[in-house]
């Protein structure tokens, strides 16, 4: 039987907190006090937890120690962490780390910097944007002089963190430093810096190139409020971006350079930090100095009242963080806002817009940053690292004439996506420390791509005759295939290293009139001196040059005396001496002045270039002849008459023309005689005469051959030795050639 | 469910490392236990000059959650839990864990010990003007949901409220 005087209320969960409202007027559905629960219609969920996916690191690896930015790169479905260290001495470092849209996977892409000891904020608030696949990263630090530059992060290049530059006030590039950024409609937006001449401007707020997101006008920027109060944080609304200020709102209207504006929209209310909105629909929910508020792109509206901020906290609700390291987020996947202040977070149900309910939870880690990871499938970019690696390392060529160059041949072997480059890196003289000299796109060929180092290409010092080991591995957004993370590239698979040596030409002789390289003077007896002059490609300066020697004789057909006391005529073989080590020149050394040159022969020397470090050697040149005498005779003309007799004319050039050469300065010279050799028929040669210094011709002789015979003529200079050196060897030069009549 | 994909939510740590948190995962944050609580606003059923005597509570709850539950009456904002010179009528109950979500209700007595000295063998209802439900889970959470659904109070009313003489 139903006992009538009993009554029931129902209380249904989800109504939210309400606070502010005296216990007479309350509502019994509404709850004093709602912790780690969510709101739905008449039903309060437990929230999930925090699960740990990864931590942020350096690019030791190390891990760091506060996560202070984490937002998404949609267009690779990736995402952005930022991280900051606080110990060791990698103290108050800033590295950004793109990972997986889950989470995982963080990988340092580059380092931010190195926070200020003046900074104001520790660890320092950093806001970031993607848009036109890039990410934008901005800190917000009011003081300019310790603030960071503003950096964008893009994928396809490398190193992939580069700083913005634009010229805003007419004098050129120059580094931005913005305190915050947004993407908007198809552009980035970013505020807090004015120009490099009036860099401290925290009421302007400016707008990119709609199609090039790094590109900044000096004219597109927009002033909001009061001059010297600052932004704090700017959001879209719908088609509107909202400019909070600390005490008021702005809007900037329109889609376009032409008809953009800005408008005051709520005199009243602003935000109070540069992370504590976020949008959501078209709607931006954000913490004003009364609590959170939210705007359409219009005044805003109280939603705090239920929270009652002023009034005493809920009993044992954990506190809160400083305003500055607080910030909004939304979750979509319970459709809540969260205004979180380190562990204690202001919630806010929004399943039902029209009447949002509140609770809060209590987190068992503080919170320091915040932001949604999209799993999107319409990506640019392939999308995280890289999966295979460049492999079968082989040098084709490495050298090309005049040009040092390191061709490196090589498959890619698993690899994947869009977007993938090469790195390369040098070690030179088979060192350990290694150099990135260049990166390169991948072709996508399976075998044999092929990349040329050219020191004119790269600006690396490329250098013949040097040991290099090469080593390869992919590179997509920063990232790098497992194995191959390490900055050492001695870490990395052998498969993906190997080594050459570069190659060299030779040096090469600057060739004196007449077919002689080098410069004879005969310095006494003993002593005669040739001077050859070195010409050193470029690329080879620091390189040494060996230098060989081998004595020939004249090899004329003439059987000749040759003045060495045997008497004539001496039969010998072309070379007497083969080629033998003789001197190793010092780098840049481009005269060979030797005075060991061997009298009346062919002084040949050869060179080449020497990696005496390593002990590479590169190929020889191209010979130089130097005969140790006078230079011979030329434009021999032989003639006979009907008489049987002959005549001979020549010319003296080289060094006859220049007697005396072979006697010292201030002593009496030498003289320059001509030998005249004969033969009839090929046979024995004899010495006709001797004509005197510097003749020319002999207009008639007897050859004493017959009707029919043929005359072969041949003459040499033959120099006697200056009376100063008092002995009594004579230089001979070259015979000429043959020159033969039939009688 | 469906299977579009949904932007999933993370926090950035600070306490020990540079954690990635992904929200809404798991029953812990990063390790640390925390407690799901849901605390009424008080009601005076017979008005603030009034009073009655609070019998039963039933309270709603989904889950597949294995969890412990706890409810601690509060009467004219006295908590009934055993501080404070109070008894403790609070009361705990398992749920076990279910491979689907599953809708009970469950229903709380509410009384106290007769206010004699000696063993307590007599128990009064709850008697005052106030009431509040204090609903949380003990930690330490598991896999699955929980969700509160809905209080009911039954009393029964001792004296109403005088009724007020207009201003």
């Amino acid at each position: 039987m139903a006992d009538k005087n009993r009554r029931i209320i129902n209380l249904p969960y989800g109504e939210g907190l309400e606070r502010s409202k005296g216990v007479m007027v309350i509502k019994p559905t509404s709850f004093e006090d709602l912790r780690n629960v969510f709101l739905f219609e008449g039903k309060a969920q437990a929230r999930g937890g925090l699960t740990s996916t990864a931590v942020l690191q350096d690019d030791g690896p190390t891990d760091l120690d506060v996560t202070v930015l984490l937002a998404a790169l949609r267009s690779e479905a990736a995402a952005i962490g930022i991280g900051y260290n606080t110990t060791g001495g990698a103290n108050r470092e800033v590295w950004v780390n793109r990972m997986d849209v889950n989470g995982s996977n963080p990988l340092a892409v580059g380092q931010l910097g190195t926070l200020s000891l003046n900074a104001t904020f520790t660890p320092p608030i950093i806001v970031g944007a993607d848009s036109d696949n890039k990410f934008f990263i901005a800190h917000d630090e009011p003081f300019l002089t310790d603030r960071f530059v503003t950096v964008f992060y893009d994928p396809g290049q490398n190193p992939a963190l580069i700083n913005l530059t634009a010229d805003l006030d007419g004098n050129g590039d120059a580094e931005v430093f913005f305190r915050g950024v947004v993407r908007h409609l198809s552009y980035i937006f970013g505020w807090g810096y004015g120009n490099a001449e009036d860099p401290d401007r925290g009421d302007v707020v400016r707008v990119s190139d709609s199609g090039d997101s790094t590109q900044f006008q000096d004219f597109a920027f927009f002033e909001a409020g009061q001059r010297g109060e600052p932004v704090m944080v700017c959001r879209s609304a719908g088609n509107k971006l909202m400019v909070f200020k600390e005490t008021e709102t702005h809007a900037i209207f329109g889609y376009s350079p032409d008809t953009f504006g800005i408008q005051p929209s709520d005199t009243l209310f602003g935000c109070v930090s540069s992370r504590l909105a976020v949008t959501v629909g078209g709607t931006v929910f954000f913490w004003s100095t009364q609590g959170p508020r939210i705007t359409t792109g219009g005044p805003s509206q109280d939603i705090a009242v239920p929270l009652d901020i002023e009034g005493p906290d809920p009993t044992t609700l954990v506190e809160e963080s400083e305003v500055q390291d607080a910030f909004a987020e939304y979750d979509p996947a319970t459709r809540v806002v969260t205004f979180v202040w380190g562990r204690r977070v202001y919630a806010l149900s929004i399943r039902n817009p029209q009447r949002p309910r509140w609770s809060y939870y209590e987190l068992g880690e503080t919170a320091q940053c915040g932001g949604q990871f999209f799993d999107t499938q319409s990506t640019v970019g392939g999308g995280g690292a890289p999966t295979g690696a460049p492999e079968n390392l082989t040098f084709p060529n490495a050298l090309t004439t005049d040009i040092l160059e390191i061709a490196v041949n090589f498959d890619n072997v698993g690899e994947t996506g869009v977007g993938t480059q090469i790195e390369v890196q040098v070690s030179k003289d088979a060192g350990a420390t290694y150099t990135a000299v260049v990166t390169v796109d991948s072709d996508g060929a399976a075998t044999n791509q092929t990349i040329v180092i050219q020191e004119e290409t790269v600006g690396t010092s490329i250098k013949p005759l040097t040991d290099y080991k090469i080593a390869l591995r992919y590179v997509r957004g920063g990232l790098h295939s497992v194995g191959y993370t390490s900055t050492d590239p001695e870490d990395w698979p052998v498969i993906s290293t190997g080594s050459t040596t570069t190659v060299s030409n030779a040096p090469f002789w600057v060739l004196r009139t007449g077919g002689n390289t080098g410069l004879w003077t005969r310095n006494s007896p003993t002593v005669n001196r040739i001077i050859n002059t070195i010409v050193i490609p470029t690329g080879h300066e620091f390189l040494e040059i060996e230098v060989e020697v081998q004595i020939e004789t004249d090899g004329s057909p003439v059987v000749q005396d040759l003045g060495d006391g045997t008497g004539p005529p001496d039969t010998v073989d072309q070379i007497e001496t083969p080629f033998a080590f003789l001197v190793l020149l010092d780098p840049n050394t481009t005269v060979l002045d030797r005075l060991d040159a061997v009298r009346n022969r062919e002084n040949v020397y050869r060179a080449r270039f020497v990696n005496t470090l390593q002990a590479n050697t590169g190929a020889f040149g191209a010979l130089a002849r130097s005969w140790a005498g006078p230079d011979l005779p030329t434009a021999l003309q032989f003639a006979l008459d009907s008489g049987n007799e002959g005549s001979a004319f020549w010319q003296n050039t080289g060094s006859p023309a220049r007697a005396p050469t072979d006697c010292p300065p201030g002593t009496p010279p030498g003289s320059h005689n001509t030998e005249f050799w004969v033969t009839v028929n090929f046979g024995v040669w004899s010495l006709e005469t001797q004509t005197g210094p510097f003749s020319q011709g002999i207009e008639s002789f007897d050859p004493g051959a017959s009707f029919g015979d043929e005359v072969s003529v041949a003459i040499r200079h033959k120099v006697l030795t200056c009376s100063a050196f008092g002995g009594p060897e004579p230089s001979y030069s070259k015979f000429t050639t043959t020159e033969t009549e039939e009688v | 469910m469906t299977g579009t994909p949904i932007p999933t939510l993370f926090f950035g740590g600070r306490d020990t490392e540079a954690n990635v948190l992904q929200f809404s995962d798991g029953f812990q944050d990063n390790t640390v236990d925390y407690v799901p609580l849901a605390k009424s606003s008080p009601v005076a059923p017979a008005g603030a000059s009034g009073e009655c005597e609070f019998r039963n509570v039933y309270i709603t709850i989904t889950h597949d959650m294995e969890v412990d539950i706890r409810l601690t009456p509060i009467v004219d904002f006295v908590p009934l839990d055993g501080t404070g010179g109070q008894p403790d009528e609070r009361l705990v109950f398992s749920l076990p864990a279910l491979g689907a979500r599953l809708t009970e209700r469950f229903e709380m007595g509410l009384s106290k010990p007769f206010p004699l000295a000696g063993p307590a063998r007599f128990r009064n209802a709850l008697r005052g003007a106030w009431f509040q439900l204090q609903a949380e889970a003990l930690s330490p959470l598991a896999a699955g949901d929980l969700i509160f659904e809905q209080v009911e109070l039954q009393y029964e009313v001792v004296r109403e409220s005088l009724v007020a003489e207009a201003p």
